[in-house]
């Protein structure tokens, strides 16, 4: 046989023939592994356990969130409506308003604005919590809806105020915790912040008031005022859009932080 | 300004106030936000800068947590506080704060408040009046007095931390004095002290501005001190490179911001530093000149001691010769590539690159030795004494510095850096103290482990300590090993435990007396932050119910003690210890609470205090300067026309003005009397207890940004403990897989110490590599320091909280 001396090292290379025997063999068992992984693959009913790692705390919170379903469970998943799923998504589409559309704003709506604005402070002045859960382990999310501001539906992303301080969870923290622990406060605490500092006066009736606040830390006006923001909040006349030419700052409120008294003149 | 060179500059008063006040507005400009606000000569003089709302009233003050030293500027109206905001004429912080900074108004408002002294009668605590309280601690002291101690605080200020060492080691004769800071930065005290000869930073927060190279040695920055973290990387926004290095066991927020995340082995950044020393000799890259001129070797000497003994630079190189980069490599597990990393950065003597740490290299077992070490690579490489370019440690409580390093509240220290055991600063304080030649007993008294563990034993034993006056701190949730060290007292009814304090804690469940304290603005404060600024607060509303000033609890106490007989409470012309006399010279009765709360005892006892730090060049500014000032970094030095001059780098000529001319660079408290500092070589030594079979994890144990230390003050602003209302063990994601824990579960929690049931966390706040866990301190309900190790540094006695064998199994 020409085959029986394949190892002898002076046989010089084997017959061609003696392993293109084997092919059909090869393929037959290559098929029948693929065909036995894929039937195993299907069959294995437990979820990943990557999957099985991540998050589960969210699914258990009464949380208005629902775990994404894996491609294989959706073939089974029974999917219907919950609260927070509109029909139509022509709802949703919010549409920046033009810069001359006439804004519409309300003593009510001004003061539904100022409430809800508050609603996330200790007091006037105070960070704002963050009424949503955020990425734990970076502040670099923040500025994907909050750099330019977005509204989707009535819910608004307002654009940041001070684009120049972005370690946006050194100040801001979340209303309600991501950690999977439970919240049992051991007592209360009787703190009452300051409220807004009202109104900016005019100097005459139909003249532009001052700015009302500080515009420490808020510095862009648009932020609050501009087209993505509280309703009750939006300036009148956003196609004017250099504020401060009309709106002085406050002196009461505003006056600059470095000059120190005892500073020498050149 | 942009001269790095800090040696030639002139730095008199005006200079000062004119370069800062550029460099303000420059920053300020570079933001982006200046231009319609530079008015420099136009701002009105005095006020400014705060709102005008109608009676709301503003005053200065140090946020109450950190050892950043943040100023904060406190609203009140109708006696209560309704608003805080960043101070912008601040140089720490420039009118940023963190979330804890901005919700500081809210800790004193918790429903809970401590409001009556309480007296543990048939196991039960039951109000008492503040005469009865004070009669009864008097009595259990005089009764023993060399069996008790007082365990103090980084957070006492500078009076009250004064009052209390005066009290106990010039009244008392005793020094079992020691304050929580043992736990917290005692490692970094011995570091200084054994590398420059004298405690504290040389430089200061400014290096944050300059610096090209930022190394963070185990310090999760971004949540720690998240005001001078931002203080770095907002320079980034501004086009400015900053080369930031994370040498750290855990991926942080601190590591997303990094360029370089470096995941290390627990206890190897001994080995790291060595191996970075040993490249640079072999690379002939160290700096020859700064070294041949102004450090010596040193060495740890047989046995290691503090101080150890003088090497050469050629047994300095032999002894470093094993740490090469493969052997340092297998150590710390960090790759060839990562530490040629740090090699390339301290071997460019270009770049300016600052070192900075906490609690990562202080709480160690080999503490003082990490620190030494890190000086040394700086010192070594030249990286030492330009702006932006030098190691520099930072604190965790607002007056570690102030009140515990400064004042001396340590086992074996006096006001102004002094010790007991030297019988010319004993001569120095008793003659300041108008106390008897041989009041001050010349024997260091408990360090912080050994005060508790004699109070957890038998009274029976000699030496033993039966009663501890716990004041502005919470030792049953923050000793290590509580179990041992705290929670063992309960064994011992004859033990006595007296708790000051503003909220019910883990250390008043076990207190026999507990004393409501006045907090930060309803008392009149001095602390002193990291950068060895001290800065002044006034009093801005009422304490609630009774609570008193500590200062006050304990002078009231050594005048009772006085009047029970004690003849340590008289000074050596027989009057009151804490003598104090009205313009016309009449005694001032300060132990009477009215007359305390009309006196500003603070100026008087900061004032009494003043004249120690001159020993050793740390003069503090007076009082009455840092009434007017936003806290001013010492020595403060009077100038020729009677201006103070605060020093922002010491041993730098040109700006410590104890430097002699034309030294450039001078020691002047050098271990080795010649002007010149040590660069160390420590050998790494393994760590005392690391994971086995039995228990196979590493137990890394810390803060998180919301929550500062035990959380009684900030669990009680609902803003913060939303946020973060509980503990939780973090987990990686790999060892989850293998325990099959998702996030939620329960987990048991082991030690060979004590073990904890707690929810599991894969991957949250940070992520810990496969192997290693991490726990949060602040939750009074998960002690995690019953399972921590007391095991500590030889020298500064400082325990390990960051590593130690744990064993975590699911709860079904």
């Amino acid at each position: 046989m020409d085959n029986a001396t394949p190892l002898h090292a002076d046989s010089g290379p084997p017959d061609p023939t003696t392993w293109q025997r084997f092919i059909p063999l090869l393929v037959v068992v290559v098929g029948a592994l693929t065909l036995v992984g894929f039937i195993a693959g299907i069959a294995d009913v437990r979820p990943p356990e990557r999957q099985s790692v991540v998050r589960q705390h969210v699914a258990s919170k009464a949380s208005t969130t629902r775990p994404a379903r894996s491609y294989r469970e959706l073939s089974v998943a029974q999917l219907s409506e919950n609260a927070d799923w509109h029909p139509s998504l022509a709802t949703l589409k919010f549409t920046k308003p033009g810069l001359f559309e006439p804004v519409k704003r309300t003593p009510e709506m001004k003061a539904a604005a100022l409430a809800d604005r508050m609603s996330t402070r200790a007091y006037d002045g105070a960070p704002p919590v963050i009424p949503h859960p955020v990425e734990q382990q970076s502040a670099a999310n923040c500025l994907a809806c909050h750099r330019d501001g977005i509204q989707i539906g009535d819910r608004v992303a307002t654009r940041i105020s001070h684009p120049h301080f972005s370690g946006c969870t050194q100040c801001h923290v979340e209303s309600r915790h991501s950690s999977p622990t439970t919240d049992e406060p051991l007592t209360t605490n009787s703190f009452a912040g300051i409220q807004r500092s009202g109104a900016g006066t005019r100097a005459l009736i139909g003249l532009p008031p001052v700015i009302p606040h500080t515009t420490w830390l808020r510095e862009d006006c648009l932020s609050c005022h501009g087209l993505v923001a509280r309703a009750g909040l939006r300036t009148t006349h956003p196609w004017l859009s250099n504020c401060i030419q009309c709106h002085a700052a406050s002196s009461d409120l505003d006056q600059v932080p470095f000059a120190m008294s005892e500073q020498p003149s050149p | 300004m942009n001269d790095n060179s800090l040696t030639n500059q002139q730095t008199d008063r005006r200079g000062f106030l004119r370069a800062t006040a550029m460099a303000v507005a420059t920053s300020l400009a570079a933001n982006g936000f200046a231009e319609e606000k530079t008015p420099t000569s136009s701002t009105p003089p005095g006020g400014f800068d705060l709102p005008v709302i109608p009676d709301v009233t503003w005053d200065k003050a140090p946020c109450r947590f950190c050892g950043t030293g943040c100023h904060v500027m406190v609203g009140v109206k109708d006696g209560r506080i309704v608003a805080v905001t960043g101070d912008r004429q601040a140089e720490v912080n420039k009118g940023l704060l963190c979330v804890k900074g901005y919700h500081t108004g809210l800790i004193l408002y918790g429903n809970d408040r401590l409001k009556t002294p309480l007296l543990r009668k048939n196991g039960k605590l039951e109000p008492v009046s503040w005469d009865e309280a004070i009669n009864v601690i008097a009595k259990r002291i005089h009764g023993a007095p060399e069996r008790f101690a007082i365990y103090g605080s980084g957070q006492w200020t500078i009076p009250e931390g004064y009052a209390a060492n005066k009290f106990i080691k010039g009244g008392l004769s005793n020094n079992h004095i020691d304050p929580n800071a043992r736990l917290c930065m005692a490692s970094a005290v011995t570091g200084y002290i054994s590398t420059y000869g004298v405690d504290e930073p040389y430089n200061c927060y400014d290096d944050l501005d300059h610096c090209d190279v930022l190394i963070l040695w185990g310090n999760n920055f971004a949540e720690m001190h998240p005001v001078l973290f931002s203080r770095v990387v907002d320079r980034r926004l501004r086009g400015e490179k900053v080369v930031l290095v994370d040498l750290t066991t855990r991926r942080t927020r601190t590591s997303q911001q990094a360029d370089h995340v470096m995941i290390m082995q627990p206890q190897s950044d001994m080995a790291i530093a060595n191996g970075i020393a040993r490249e640079l000799l072999v690379r002939d890259a160290w700096s020859k000149d700064f070294v041949n001129k102004h450090c010596n070797f040193r060495g740890p000497g047989q046995p290691a001691t503090l101080m150890g003994e003088a090497i050469s630079f050629e047994q300095y190189r032999a002894e470093l010769d094993e740490y090469t980069p493969e052997m340092v490599s297998k150590l710390s597990g960090l790759s060839l590539k990562q530490l040629g990393v740090l090699f390339d950065l301290f071997a460019n003597p270009k770049l300016k690159i600052t070192s900075l740490w906490c609690m990562g290299m202080n709480q160690h077992t080999q503490g003082t030795a990490i620190n030494n070490l890190v000086h040394g690579v700086h010192l070594l490489s030249g990286h030492w004494g330009k702006k932006g370019d030098g190691p520099q440690s930072l604190t965790g409580q607002p007056s570690a510095c102030g009140t515990v390093r400064e004042v001396g509240t340590l086992a074996h220290a006096l006001p102004g850096d002094l010790r007991v055991d030297d019988a010319r600063h004993r001569e120095i304080a008793e003659k300041l103290w108008h106390v008897p030649a041989g009041r001050i007993n010349p024997k260091p008294g408990y360090h912080t482990v050994l005060m508790w563990e004699k109070f957890c034993t038998s009274s029976t034993e000699p030496g033993g300590i039966d009663t501890i006056w716990v004041q502005v701190t919470n030792p049953g949730q923050s000793l290590p090993n509580t179990h041992k060290l705290f929670d063992a007292k309960a064994q011992h009814p004859e033990k006595f435990l007296i708790v000051s304090d503003v909220y019910p804690t883990a250390t008043t469940e076990l207190a026999d007396l507990v004393l409501p304290s006045a907090m930060w603005v309803e008392k009149n404060g001095v602390y002193g932050n990291s950068e060895r600024r001290t800065q002044q607060w006034n009093r801005m509303v009422d304490p609630p119910g009774e609570a008193r000033d500590d200062a006050w609890q304990t002078i009231a106490v050594a005048h009772r003690l006085m009047e029970l007989g004690h003849p340590g409470m008289n000074d050596g012309e027989g009057r009151f210890l804490f003598h104090q006399a009205d313009a016309s010279g009449s005694e001032l009765p300060i132990w009477d609470w009215a007359t305390y709360r009309t006196t500003n005892m603070d100026e008087r006892l900061y004032e009494e205090y003043r004249p120690f730090t001159a020993f050793k060049h740390k003069q503090v500014a007076p009082y009455q300067e840092l009434v007017k000032a936003h806290g001013l970094r010492w020595p403060v030095v009077q100038s020729a026309d009677g201006t103070w001059k605060e020093t922002r780098y010491r041993f730098i000529e040109g700006e410590d003005s104890f430097v002699e001319p034309r030294k450039g660079f001078q020691f002047y408290h050098s271990v080795t009397k010649d002007d010149k500092a040590l660069i160390w070589f420590r050998p790494y030594v393994a760590p005392p207890e690391m994971p086995d079979a039995e228990y196979p994890y590493w137990l890394d144990t810390g803060r998180v940004l919301e929550h500062w230390h035990t959380g009684t003050m900030t669990m009680r602003v609902p803003q913060l403990r939303r946020a973060m209302p509980g503990a939780y063990v973090e987990i990686s994601r790999e060892d989850a897989v293998r325990l099959d824990v998702k996030t939620g579960d329960n987990v048991k929690l082991a030690t060979r110490r004590g073990e904890l049931v707690i929810t599991a966390w894969v991957d949250g706040r940070a992520s810990c590599s496969p192997g290693h866990l991490f726990v949060p301190f602040f939750d009074e309900r998960k002690l995690i320091n019953r399972l921590t190790l007391d095991a500590h540094c030889p020298f500064s006695k400082e325990p390990d909280y960051k590593k130690c064998a744990a064993r975590l199994t699911k709860v079904t």
